[in-house]
């Protein structure tokens, strides 16, 4: 205790009367994701008060939509979470469905669960990666965007583009899966599956990761509700809640989705959530790909580029691989929507549990608390 | 999940990995080979390509653009001494996804497989003439083609827009 840098360094701070000191954790630092920062008041290595330092990454999402025709907003809306684009996009063309109270075909249904799968096991395999980079396991890191890559190269054979897919448009979907490509899916979910084995071994098997994550950044059940933190971190503290399952979208109703959920609160339950969900996630896309039935793919809603979509509003959600993404749209009746507003899952972690958490924190452990709880800064602060 | 004992042997097995074909390809030497067609997807977002002879220059590509890349340039004049009209499209804005594509009437417009667009610039330049001149060579003029190597297009998928 003596001779620990943390002892030694409030020793040597308190001589000079700089007791507290101010670290800029971001936007410009290795453990932070994105253009984000939490000002941190110091003693020691210990955190004593923290201040999010959001602004950084506002680009005006919300008022930009306002000014543009309904079918433009689908190539803005996947840039509100890069990791994981596709639930923004069906949960903007799911809103003005609504609005406009049409039923998609059921094989659009299907198309679009499958991306929206397909998407959560890239997020899920760069928030495992990244989880793995804070405490310091970069051959695990390294290993999973390899194999994130082989599922953007899927995304790029059906959508066009690996990361912005711009895939789901009002009324459907945009192209049909080309010939070959569910066995080609198939054969990287049995990829996947396998090498979860390695991932165990690397990742969650590995004492270095128990010993820094266990009992760190504990949410009890009624703070995770009392927050309102939503996804894998609140079925992580004990509560079965899924927008899959209890208010389901897309071809969610035909399949039956399995809820996990896990005592302990922990970031290191959360992290043993996000690897169950994944291999979840693997069995719901090849459940997906057998009952998948065939016929139309998109409805015909006239000229996309003239659609005017009628007086209302609607909210619709999605559950996306870090909680539940929600897109309150208002038309006027126009051309272009009259009032967009996007709830980001990250929102209540990012910005009111770190004011609870991080004080007495110690610095190392701020990265990894970070990646355990998924915060995605770009849909604080969009 | 429990820390089980671990075999003596265990770090070996990585040795495996020795005899393993590499993740990555040394790009302009070797192409990706995922595809049924080499490199990227057959139906790959890239660079704009433009039929002249088909293309009736209505300016449906340019409504519809979200980030307003795409310009109709005057190029000449017709019989009835009416401008003709061609988009130019400015790799600055654009975001490739492609609804200027599905928007085309007559399916002139198309992406290609290229994603790699190279602007030389001349050494004695200054740095804002340098600026101007990536400015305007950063752009599809409607004299160029890469029409060889087609990606993304109606004629593969369905219309959606139009």
């Amino acid at each position: 205790m003596m001779d620990s840098p943390s002892y030694m360094l409030s020793k040597i701070a308190e001589k000079d009367n700089l007791t507290v000191y101010e670290l800029f954790f971001g936007p410009n630092h290795p453990g932070m994701h994105g253009n984000f920062g939490y000002v941190l008041e110091m003693i020691g290595t210990e955190i004593v008060k923290v201040r999010p330092n959001a602004g950084h990454l506002h680009r005006g999402f919300e008022k930009l939509m306002e000014q543009k025709l309904w079918v433009q907003n689908i190539a803005l809306v996947p840039r509100i979470c890069v990791a994981d684009p596709d639930p923004n996009e069906v949960a903007y063309c799911t809103a003005i469905e609504k609005i406009l109270r049409v039923d998609i075909p059921d094989r659009a249904k299907f198309l679009r669960t499958i991306t929206l799968e397909m998407s959560r096991l890239s997020s899920f395999l760069m928030g495992m990666g990244a989880l793995a980079a804070a405490v310091g396991l970069y051959t695990a890191m390294n290993i999973m965007t390899a194999d994130r890559d082989l599922i953007l190269d899927l995304f790029e054979w059906l959508t066009g583009a690996r990361v912005y897919h711009m895939f789901s448009i009002p009324g459907g979907v945009r192209n049909d899966l080309p010939d070959g490509f569910v066995e080609r899916l198939y054969k990287v979910l049995d990829h996947l599956e396998k090498r979860l084995i390695e991932y165990d071994k690397l990742l969650f098997e590995n004492p270095i990761i128990h010993k820094r994550l266990k009992g760190l950044g504990y949410v009890s059940k009624e703070d995770a509700v009392k927050y309102g933190l939503t996804g894998p971190n609140l079925r992580a503290s004990g509560n079965p809640y899924d927008v899959r399952v209890d208010d389901p979208y897309a071809a969610y109703p035909y399949l039956d989705v399995r809820v996990i959920t896990q005592e302990g609160g922990d970031a290191l339950t959360r992290a043993i959530q996000i690897r169950l969900e994944f291999e979840e996630t693997i069995n719901l896309i090849r459940r997906a790909l057998k009952t998948m039935p065939e016929g139309e793919i998109r409805l015909n809603l006239g000229n996309l580029s003239a659609l005017k979509v009628p007086k209302g509003e609607a909210y619709a959600k999605v559950e996306s691989s870090k909680g539940e993404f929600g897109y309150y749209v208002v038309s006027d009746g126009g051309m272009k929507p009259y009032r967009v507003a996007v709830r980001g899952p990250s929102l209540p972690a990012g910005l009111l549990l770190a004011q609870k958490h991080l004080p007495k924190m110690k610095i190392d452990d701020v990265a990894a608390w970070m990646a355990s709880l998924a915060i995605c800064p770009p849909d604080i602060d969009k | 999940m429990s820390l089980g004992d671990k075999s003596v042997y265990s770090p070996l097995t990585n040795l495996k990995n020795l005899f393993k074909k590499p993740m990555t390809v040394k790009y302009p030497k070797e192409i990706l080979k995922v595809f049924p067609k080499d490199g990227v997807s057959p139906i790959y977002r890239g660079l704009h390509t433009n039929d002249l002879n088909k293309c009736i220059g209505c300016g449906m590509c340019q409504r519809i653009c979200p980030f307003d890349a795409i310009e109709m340039k005057v190029i000449g004049e017709n019989e009835q001494g009416r401008a003709i009209k061609k988009p130019v499209v400015d790799y600055g804005r654009c975001s490739f996804c492609g609804f200027c594509v599905d928007v085309c009437p007559t399916n002139s417009l198309k992406m290609s497989r290229h994603y790699i667009y190279k602007v030389k610039t001349v050494k004695s330049m200054s740095a804002k003439e340098e600026v101007e001149h990536i400015k305007q060579k950063f752009k599809l003029l409607p004299d160029e083609s890469l029409g060889d190597d087609i990606g993304y297009n109606t004629g593969k998928t369905k219309k959606i827009l139009g």
